[in-house]
């Protein structure tokens, strides 16, 4: 069974802030401390989009253009990502399905806490992938 | 009740230019520029982009959680391509101290051939 080659970040605020003015989404459990503070997380913690980048990441990385083109994900978001916490994607591919012209791969996919080892996303993807055309001379 | 649960949510006709792909890869610090170069937008930026609009039209409250996504791509999305979109946000669902929306969305190219689909699910606080 194939595992995908992993990434490793660590996340901080100047890079969490960089991503709210990227992205337009300025809630303050990602940017007010004070606001984070009293808020079901206890403290600033970064965007889902932000987090699931990294998976997205993993994926093209294995997958390349198949993935922007053809990808499917689906995962739930289990656990907060706080400033300075480090974390790695994890994958691997779970079946295959081939016809003459394509493999569908499906994947298991996660973010996990590279302290405590606990899950931050998980989820599973898929990505199809044409076969190339084999000319016998 | 949020407003434009229950009904059609229409999300415009926009574009990503390549400054705003690099910004993005700049702020998600991920090597995707370097793989891929700047000719193709990301299936997961062209979410965040809707994620944001849909934070305006349903006037998500602060404190709201994002607790699960699913994206589907179906074509590839270049710099300064126009996409148009739709979306449907479900009445929310109330449990304990949350509301529980759920969003499918779709992204159409301008000859309307379907680039993207997806759903996400929001907890909305009550108070």
């Amino acid at each position: 069974m194939k595992h995908l080659n992993n990434i490793q970040k660590i996340i901080d605020k100047k890079e969490i802030s960089r991503y709210a003015d990227v992205s337009g989404d300025r809630n303050p459990i990602h940017l007010d401390d004070e606001f984070a503070a009293n808020s079901h997380f206890g403290g600033v913690v970064a965007h889902g989009m932000l987090t699931l980048a990294f998976v997205s990441e993993m994926l093209v990385d294995t997958f390349g253009v198949n993935w922007f083109e053809t990808g499917k994900l689906k995962v739930r978001f289990k656990r907060p990502v706080y400033p300075g916490n480090r974390v790695h994607t994890e994958g691997k591919i779970v079946g295959i399905k081939s016809d003459s012209c394509k493999d569908l791969v499906s994947c298991s996919v996660s973010l996990i806490d590279s302290d405590t080892g606990e899950a931050i996303i998980t989820g599973k993807a898929s990505v199809t992938i044409r076969k190339r055309n084999t000319q016998i001379d | 009740m949020l407003p434009n649960c229950g009904r059609s949510i229409d999300l415009g006709i926009w574009s990503i230019d390549v400054n705003r792909l690099k910004d993005y890869f700049s702020a998600t610090s991920t090597a995707l520029a370097s793989r891929m170069g700047t000719k193709l937008i990301p299936p997961v930026m062209l979410t965040a982009e809707i994620l944001t609009i849909l934070i305006d039209k349903l006037e998500l409250p602060w404190g709201t959680i994002h607790s699960g996504q699913e994206i589907n791509a179906y074509r590839l999305v270049e710099p300064g391509q126009y996409v148009l979109g739709w979306a449907n946000a479900s009445i929310p669902s109330i449990k304990g101290q949350w509301q529980f929306v759920v969003i499918d969305y779709s992204l159409s190219d301008q000859t309307y051939n379907l680039v993207l689909m997806g759903r996400t699910t929001v907890m909305v606080p009550l108070s």
